[in-house]
């Protein structure tokens, strides 16, 4: 853990629908640093605001108002190809339900996130074959999504986050449809991207994730407020 | 890049297939077609012929000379005529049976 | 280029995942410019057949007019003509149109002068060199049931019946230019027509330089204002504006059929799939961006098309020069009485096929990628939080 600030988060809020009827306020006025290297923990009950405010660190979406910087640049007013462009390079993303694509292999799964970058067909096949040896899924590379079991796709998940070499692992409910193993299995993944080096921001409820030995930092929300950070 | 291999061997076959069938078909046609085109240049020369032997019944068809300048349901000189459905469609065939047999003078092969 | 062969490689594992939606819109597409490519590979096949044997048409033909109509022209007029300068050759034409009430069939007559050269190419026997002997083309010697000695009869134009004895039968082979032609001495046919002295349907006249036809053109206009000169090219341009007239008609009729396809395309793009919503939302969610997601559409489209404007090309090439168009051909031909057998030459405009391209392929991929705009720009967030 270097201590420096990778990700800052000054003031934010996010409005859902501004001017509108149905407008919600999901993000009040959130204030963050997360240093490089560490593994932080968005806890807090369903509706508080962890997935939006995931959304906003991982520059999936602009704040309706405040900043937020990443290696001190500010990124929250950046055109839409630009902000895509660091997200691709700097963020890797584990949905909660994986969103992986049906019918496509796993290989073709795993390189998706690589097809808009500058990196070749060739270089990026060679990436998605270490990652799936590495997760032990080699022997399944051109079999389809739907034919694995839930914590191979876990796996393909986090593969798929991994192909840009990202320095930024968010991942969103990691653990909410797996089982004890399966979400110990996904722990101790984490573990081994940590001590590469990587910063880890996960949001979750579940007190297991919490309590893991790994975890340097747990920020509660309530009602899309910041608490406190322990 | 397997997918994109694919896809471009399949565009080369089917570019291949388009270039050999229309060489294969000059080929059979033009062999012949261009040992009879001088021939058919100097048969329009000795005859003086001016049009192609079709539509000869149409008036639309006919030689400009014999055309008239103004016709019924034409709206300006020269103007082409509407277009009839008798382009497409052939009336009622004619009675065959109603023909004349010719025959040849005595003393002459047949 | 890295980037667009990655995204194309997505595209097409996207058809073949697809695979029944992307055969049926092949197919269809297909179909559409395999019709309308027979249409101009038909057309233009005949125009240009046309054009290559009417080479050696007279650069001019005068005739005279009286109130507006055709009239027999005087002979004297050649000479007068023949001293324009540019002019090298004026020789008087005597032919005409036949009705044969048996056959209803337009038969034309062709006067030959005596001096005409014994040995003719493409003619079994021999051309007419006395009275009452005619050459006949290979329609006329079908329907009348000729061959070389027999006797055709006609009626003249004093009515009275007259015997002309087949020298000559035209051969098949040069159908397109003489298969309903009579060829007879040109007394016989001054008498038959009852033409009056001194007086020839019209005279054809060759020039030196081509490019000065329409300058002497209108020399022999001043010269005699009843006479009205044909051009060449004014020739030539009836036979180009009734094929063009027929396939424009045709191509019309099918235009519509792909702008039809078109609207049939834009309308499936605008109904994305869920399944198909979902896609672009985890593509922008693991880091596309909407020009990314475009250009996918993009190639989606472009990839149908290529296939489909080229299996389309090959099946109107086999459709026209392999089996004849025989779904067009009627249409595009025409019919008359003594409609000449011809076989087509393989000809082809590309220009005609790149301005096809231009018109179908870009239509339907336009009508793919536009629509996808509103699932292109979808907020990535929406996935996660979906």
């Amino acid at each position: 853990m270097t201590g420096e600030a990778l990700i800052r988060i000054e003031q934010v809020d996010k409005i859902y629908n501004p001017n509108r009827a149905d407008a919600f306020h999901a993000v009040h006025q959130v204030s963050l640093a997360i240093e490089a290297g560490s593994v932080l923990v968005l806890k807090g009950p369903s509706g508080s605001g962890k997935t939006s405010l995931l959304s906003l660190i991982g520059a999936m979406t602009r704040p309706t108002s405040g900043r937020v910087f990443v290696r001190d640049r500010e990124i929250s007013r950046l055109p839409e190809r630009f902000l895509t462009e660091v997200r691709r390079q700097t963020f890797g993303f584990v949905f909660q339900q994986f969103h992986l694509i049906r019918n496509l292999s796993v290989l073709e799964n795993i390189l998706l996130p690589g097809y808009p970058g500058p990196v070749g067909m060739r270089e990026l096949s060679r990436r998605g074959m270490e990652l799936l040896q590495s997760f032990d899924l080699a022997d399944k590379v051109s079999r389809n999504i739907d034919q694995l079991s839930g914590g191979e796709q876990q796996r393909v998940a986090i593969a798929r986050a991994l192909i840009n070499d990202p320095q930024i692992l968010i991942a969103d409910e990691p653990t909410a449809h797996l089982d004890r193993g399966l979400a110990i299995e996904f722990l101790d993944c984490l573990q081994s991207l940590h001590d590469q080096g990587r910063t880890i921001v996960m949001a979750t409820h579940d007190p297991f994730v919490c309590e893991q030995p790994m975890v340097t930092r747990i920020a509660s929300m309530l009602d899309g407020r910041l608490l406190g950070v322990e | 890049m397997s997918y994109c291999r694919i896809f471009s061997c399949l565009l080369s076959v089917l570019a291949c297939a388009i270039g050999g069938f229309f060489f294969w078909a000059s080929a059979q046609v033009w062999g012949a077609e261009s040992d009879l085109l001088p021939a058919r240049r100097e048969m329009v020369r000795r005859l003086q012929l001016t049009d192609l032997a079709i539509w000869t019944e149409a008036r639309y068809a006919r030689h400009p000379s014999q055309a008239d300048l103004f016709t019924p349901f034409q709206e300006f000189p020269g103007a082409a005529e509407h277009f009839p459905s008798g382009s497409l469609l052939a009336p009622p065939p004619f009675n065959l049976t109603t023909r004349i047999q010719v025959h040849a003078k005595p003393g002459t092969n047949r | 280029m890295k980037r667009h062969l990655k995204i194309l490689e997505h595209a097409l594992s996207s058809l073949r995942r697809r695979k029944g939606k992307s055969l049926a819109i092949v197919v269809a597409f297909a179909f559409t410019i395999a019709v309308l490519a027979s249409v101009l590979f038909l057309s233009h096949a005949l125009r240009t057949d046309a054009n290559l044997m009417l080479t050696e048409v007279p650069d001019l033909i005068v005739q005279r007019q009286i109130a507006g109509r055709h009239e027999l022209i005087p002979v004297d007029y050649a000479e007068a003509i023949r001293d324009l300068p540019g002019v090298a050759e004026v020789r008087p034409r005597l032919w005409g149109y036949y009705y044969d009430a048996l056959t209803k069939a337009n038969y034309t007559f062709v006067g030959l002068a005596k001096q005409a050269e014994p040995d003719w190419p493409l003619l079994q026997g021999k051309v007419p060199s006395g009275p009452d002997e005619c050459a006949v083309g290979a329609g006329v010697a079908e329907v009348r049931r000729l061959t070389l000695g027999d006797e055709l009869s006609m009626i003249d134009a004093n009515n009275i019946g007259r015997f002309f004895t087949v020298t000559g039968i035209f051969q098949p082979s040069s159908n397109l230019l003489t298969h309903d032609l009579v060829v007879m001495t040109e007394e016989d046919l001054a008498s038959f027509f009852n033409f009056s002295e001194g007086r020839v349907t019209d005279l054809s006249v060759r020039v030196y330089n081509s490019e000065e036809i329409d300058k002497i053109a209108q020399k022999v206009k001043r010269l005699f204002p009843d006479t009205r000169p044909i051009t060449r090219s004014e020739i030539s341009r009836t036979y180009d504006a009734v094929f063009s007239w027929r396939s424009g008609m045709l191509l019309t009729v099918f235009f519509s059929a792909l702008a039809a396809f078109c609207i049939l395309a834009w309308d499936k793009a605008t109904g994305l799939s869920s399944e198909e919503r979902r896609e672009i939302g985890i593509l922008k969610a693991v880091g596309w961006d909407t020009a990314d997601i475009l250009l996918l559409k993009f190639w989606e489209g472009m990839a149908l098309a290529m296939i489909s404007f080229m299996v389309g090309l090959l099946a109107a090439l086999v459709h026209v020069f392999a089996f004849g168009a025989p779904l067009l051909a009627a249409v595009i031909k025409g019919w008359s009485v003594l409609f000449p057998p011809f076989r087509l030459t393989p000809h082809i405009d590309f220009y005609q096929v790149s301005i096809l391209a231009f018109l179908t392929v870009i239509p339907y991929v336009i009508s793919t990628v536009v629509p996808s705009w509103k699932a292109a720009i979808t907020d990535p967030d929406t996935i996660m939080r979906s």
